[in-house]
């Protein structure tokens, strides 16, 4: 009930200035700042003033800041066809226009650990698929498919991880983290009441397309990882 | 007896340029509500935010959200006012008799609710414009098609006339006797707290509902144009009941 109260007090304020400033001109025409024809006048102005905004609105730049639109379960396909192709040996099937960033690194131990720098949790699955030759390559791919927020597609503006050999230990970090802020502009709720996009309620979503890190590595080449980290293997 | 004979329809559209030419100051408070309620907007009505390993997201929402609220409750103390004593009189200046005076009030309540409405809707143009100008962060627009602006204008005209239809009512109710002055608002909050807590939610849960979360145009029409001819005619028929001054 408390979290009512400022809401009664906009209502009451809202109600005063009605009344008064009717009651005020109805009262005293001889007031002048607020006769007949200033009032008339004041009307027409701040009506030209909705008229010409809305006819200037549409022209302002969208451009770079209008984002493709999605539906939040053809995001959540799409990853989850990426995942499948990649745990199913077909990541070649999968468009080149997806992979954030590739490398190619020389190692040739028997043995490498694989560990997040800071011990953080990485978002993406590590994918690994063995080569049918020991060539003393690792070949990384990272791959990153549907993120959204509120329908918009953001992939575009996901970091590429980090990932580098330090001795035996291939280093992985996650990529710095992006600080969003947007300003939405909604239709008002008696549009979206009847347009299906629920109403008072803010219908929002986020999904995090978390993408895949793909490993090729030398036919015999062991990893030791810990448990935190999410390592599986080509079917 | 009076020598000229002049139909009802001569009277009323007299009486209602005087009264859109004399309720001027109405449209001025409307003026001033919705400048009000474009200023309060800039804080946003409402905000997400949300954040995970690669993200840090929030995202700050705006609309004609209050405007268009604060629209219905100038309708619903403009309906009220109309009906005091000292606009009733006003009538009289005029050959007049209950029915012309509603009708002609009516019209007047209908044009400003068209008004008020076409207006809180265009009012959001306004506000993308100043967000554009003095906007800091990314901005974001769903643009509207022609049609849902209709559908807009629509469903916000008739929220502003059911709410000035409500006030009308009330205000006809106190005109009929000054108890009903106290007795209203003590009904309004009893029934605000009357059957919270309870499964069913309180008798204003479910009003809101009925007209608030209805999603069909048609019906949504067919619900306050009932709502809307019950007030106004139910006022008619108790103005009839008042003594002449």
């Amino acid at each position: 009930m408390l979290s009512f109260v400022p809401l009664f007090i906009v209502i009451i304020m809202v109600f005063a200035i009605t009344s008064l400033l009717i009651n005020l001109t109805k009262r005293s025409n001889k007031l002048n700042f607020l006769s007949g024809n200033r009032i008339r006048w004041m009307f027409v102005g701040y009506i030209s003033i909705l008229l010409i905004c809305t006819g200037l609105s549409p022209l302002l730049p969208k451009g770079e800041l209008t984002y493709q639109k999605v539906d939040v379960d053809q995001l959540e396909k799409d990853n989850q066809e990426l995942y499948e192709a990649a745990i199913q040996g077909n990541i070649e099937n999968v468009d080149s226009e997806y992979i954030v960033k590739t490398w190619n690194l020389d190692y040739s131990e028997k043995q490498l650990n694989i560990a997040v720098t800071n011990d953080d949790f990485l978002s993406a699955p590590i994918i690994v698929e063995r080569k049918t030759v020991n060539d003393g390559k690792i070949e990384a791919a990272q791959y990153k498919k549907g993120s959204g927020l509120n329908d918009m597609v953001i992939t575009d503006l996901v970091q590429p991880s980090s990932l580098n050999i330090d001795k035996n230990t291939l280093r992985l970090e996650n990529p710095e983290k992006i600080i969003l802020k947007f300003s939405q502009f909604q239709q008002a709720f008696p549009i979206k009441q009847f347009t299906g996009k629920g109403n008072f309620s803010d219908s929002n979503n986020f999904y995090e397309g978390t993408g895949i890190l793909y490993l090729k590595i030398p036919k015999d080449l062991e990893l030791n990882t810990t448990s935190a980290i999410d390592i599986q293997y080509v079917e | 007896m009076s020598l000229s004979r002049i139909s009802l329809q001569e009277v009323v559209q007299k009486q209602y340029a005087y009264k859109l030419r004399a309720y001027i100051q109405v449209f001025m408070s409307l003026v001033f509500i919705q400048v009000l309620g474009i200023l309060f907007s800039f804080n946003g009505v409402g905000m997400m935010g949300t954040s995970s390993n690669t993200f840090d997201i929030s995202v700050h929402f705006y609309s004609a959200d209050i405007v268009v609220v604060f629209t219905m409750l100038w309708a619903f103390i403009s309906a009220i006012l109309i009906t005091t004593q000292a606009y009733r009189n006003d009538d009289f200046v005029f050959i007049t008799n209950r029915l012309t005076s509603n009708i002609s009030n009516l019209l007047f309540l209908l044009t400003a609710s068209l008004v008020g409405g076409l207006t809180a809707m265009l009012s959001s143009h306004v506000m993308r414009i100043l967000m554009y100008v003095l906007g800091q962060t990314q901005y974001l627009y769903t643009p509207t098609a022609a049609s849902e602006w209709i559908i807009g204008f629509i469903a916000t005209i008739l929220y502003v006339l059911l709410c000035s239809a409500i006030g009308y009512f009330f205000g006809t109710l106190v005109q009929l006797h000054k108890i009903f002055a106290v007795l209203l608002p003590v009904i309004f909050i009893g029934l605000l707290i009357l059957g919270a807590g309870t499964m069913n939610g309180t008798i204003i849960n479910n009003v809101i509902e009925f007209i608030f979360e209805e999603a069909s145009l048609t019906i949504f029409i067919v619900k306050t144009g009932v709502l809307i001819a019950l007030l106004l005619s139910g006022s008619s028929l108790m103005s009839n009941r008042m003594e002449v001054r």
